[in-house]
């Protein structure tokens, strides 16, 4: 059970490392292109950039070329979570298809069809995006070692508990956007912010507006409101969270018996100080899985089970 | 989701004006001096969901994305002509994803692209100062179209040129004698309505 338990975490690392890289290579593939483009070889860069670019352009050529023409499969590797094109297939977020249509706007064909991955997912395992997938997720958790290790030397942090507004923030941006006619997300969404900054960090060489936003997520998640920002305020996370109301795959406690009443590991260990020994973790729960590791007696675990999930609101 | 009214109001009001304190409204870039990339919707900051990927597909990668504080259109595209003019290429209105831009072949780019038009300043242009240079005309993708050489060189832009900013990209006279504006109301060089 613990080695299934440990796989799944590092599965769920993989996952998350995996969709910043994307993120970066996506933006620094524009230089690759431009360089394709331009001088179309190797040694050329080499010459004009130095041999370690040289290198990683010939990598970078031998690998696509595998799956197609280089230039065109690289093409099909662009944009951040938010809009993405991932090997060619569409990646929506469905509030930017919300944001568009409440403008009055039709949104195209296959930003409707990206769209349908996430809610996808969303349907079979609730809010899976957030814990295996979102860049900003990773940030709040090296924010949450960095608080534990605060909280070990003493340090007193504050600890602000925010309602759960997530849908109405979401509405909030929606109205925003129809009434100036602007799209509002990619300043207050945090994960939109975060890899638009990293994007045109790779794209521009500046890193200033990356780094900062990096450092506010991490700051509020030491300093001020551990967790608070995916609970509570994250639209993205409050329109998967409903969708994923009965979604089958989730976090369960497996073992019926009751806990001993002293303890409290899981709930010390969840990023959102959720209670699922006591089965009151929904709907919040992302089933990132951190409680299973904690647990003495191994009750938790994920799984199937099918109806509607015991919510604690 | 227990929420009362008030609650909702606010939260919804707190997304609302956390925007300005980003810096709504502080343009950064003179937008008269900006151009859209190819085939940019009227009501183009509307449908830009901000996704990056016109600018990721670049060939030229002349276009660059407004920071965060640039207000309404932070996150949106802009091409400087005079750092990169477009190649006409048209990748990035074929990765558009909303409909911000509209998709079209590279054989269209004449008829559908209008980014803008180019001003020739026959003050600082070399060939009109007496020394031979025609550099536009050859930076251009229509040349003979868009822009026709007189005697000595010397450019004149015609109705079809299509706004690329190549020629002010490559321009030798500094400050650049070629010099692209949107066709805009808001632009200093609006012909008016066409
Ligand atoms: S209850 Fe467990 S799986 Fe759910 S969010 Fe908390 S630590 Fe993660
Ligand atoms: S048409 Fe090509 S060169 Fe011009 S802005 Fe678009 S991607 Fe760049
Ligand atoms: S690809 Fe389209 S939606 Fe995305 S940033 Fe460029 S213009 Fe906007
Ligand atoms: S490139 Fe500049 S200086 Fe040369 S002919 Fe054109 S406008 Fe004049």
């Amino acid at each position: 059970m613990r080695a299934r338990h440990l796989a799944i975490q590092a599965f769920r690392r993989l996952c998350q490392v995996s969709a910043l890289l994307f993120v970066l290579y996506a933006a620094i593939s524009a230089h690759w292109r431009n360089f394709k483009v331009g001088h179309n070889s190797a040694r050329l860069v080499g010459l004009l950039k130095n041999e370690a670019w040289g290198e990683a352009y010939a990598l970078n050529e031998r690998a696509l070329s595998w799956f197609g023409e280089p230039l065109e499969v690289s093409d099909g590797f662009l944009g951040v979570p938010w809009g993405a094109s991932i090997a060619g297939l569409p990646f929506t977020d469905p509030l930017s298809v919300a944001a568009l249509a409440s403008q009055g706007q039709l949104p195209p064909t296959s930003m409707l069809v990206g769209a349908l991955i996430p809610l996808g997912l969303a349907l079979v395992g609730g809010k899976l995006y957030c814990s295996f997938l979102c860049p900003a997720r990773l940030v709040f958790e090296l924010g949450g070692a960095v608080r534990m290790g605060l909280q070990r030397l003493g340090l007193p942090l504050g600890e602000l508990g925010i309602p759960r507004l997530g849908l109405w923030v979401g509405l909030g941006l929606v109205l925003f956007s129809a009434g100036m006619g602007m799209g509002a997300f990619h300043l207050v969404l945090p994960y939109l912010s975060l890899s638009q900054g990293l994007a045109a960090w790779m794209l521009t060489g500046s890193a200033g507006v990356g780094l900062a936003i990096f450092g506010v997520l991490l700051l509020v998640e030491v300093f001020v409101a551990p967790g608070q920002i995916c609970r509570s305020l994250c639209p993205t996370g409050a329109v998967l969270e409903q969708v994923g109301r009965a979604a089958p795959f989730r976090l369960r406690k497996v073992d019926p018996s009751a806990c001993p009443s002293s303890c409290n590991l899981c709930q010390r260990v969840c990023p959102y100080g959720l209670f699922p020994g006591q089965e009151t973790h929904h709907p919040s729960c992302d089933s990132c899985g951190r409680c299973t590791l904690v647990c003495p007696d191994n009750k938790l675990a994920h799984g199937l089970e099918w109806g509607a999930k015991r919510c604690s609101d | 989701m227990a929420l009362s009214r008030r609650e909702a109001l606010a939260s919804m009001l707190a997304g609302a004006f956390l925007l300005p304190g980003t810096g709504c409204g502080a343009a950064q870039a003179d937008p008269s001096r900006t151009l859209l990339p190819p085939t940019a919707s009227e009501d183009f900051l509307a449908r830009c969901i901000r996704c990056g990927r016109c600018a990721e597909v670049c060939t030229a990668g002349c276009i660059e994305l407004h920071p965060p504080w640039a207000g309404a259109e932070a996150g949106s595209p802009f091409i400087v002509p005079r750092v990169a003019g477009c190649n006409t290429c048209t990748m990035c209105t074929q990765v558009c994803p909303s409909g911000a831009l509209t998709p079209i072949e590279p054989e269209d780019v004449l008829d559908a692209v209008d980014m803008g038009l180019a001003y020739v300043d026959e003050g600082l242009c070399l060939s009109f100062l007496g020394r031979v240079c025609g550099v536009c005309h050859d930076a251009c993708p229509f040349p003979g179209e868009a822009i026709v050489l007189g005697h000595h060189a010397q450019p004149q832009v015609l109705g079809a040129c299509v706004g690329c900013g190549r020629c002010e990209e490559r321009c030798p006279q500094i400050p650049a004698a070629i010099r692209v504006f949107r066709q805009d109301p808001g632009s200093p060089r609006w012909k008016g309505p066409a």
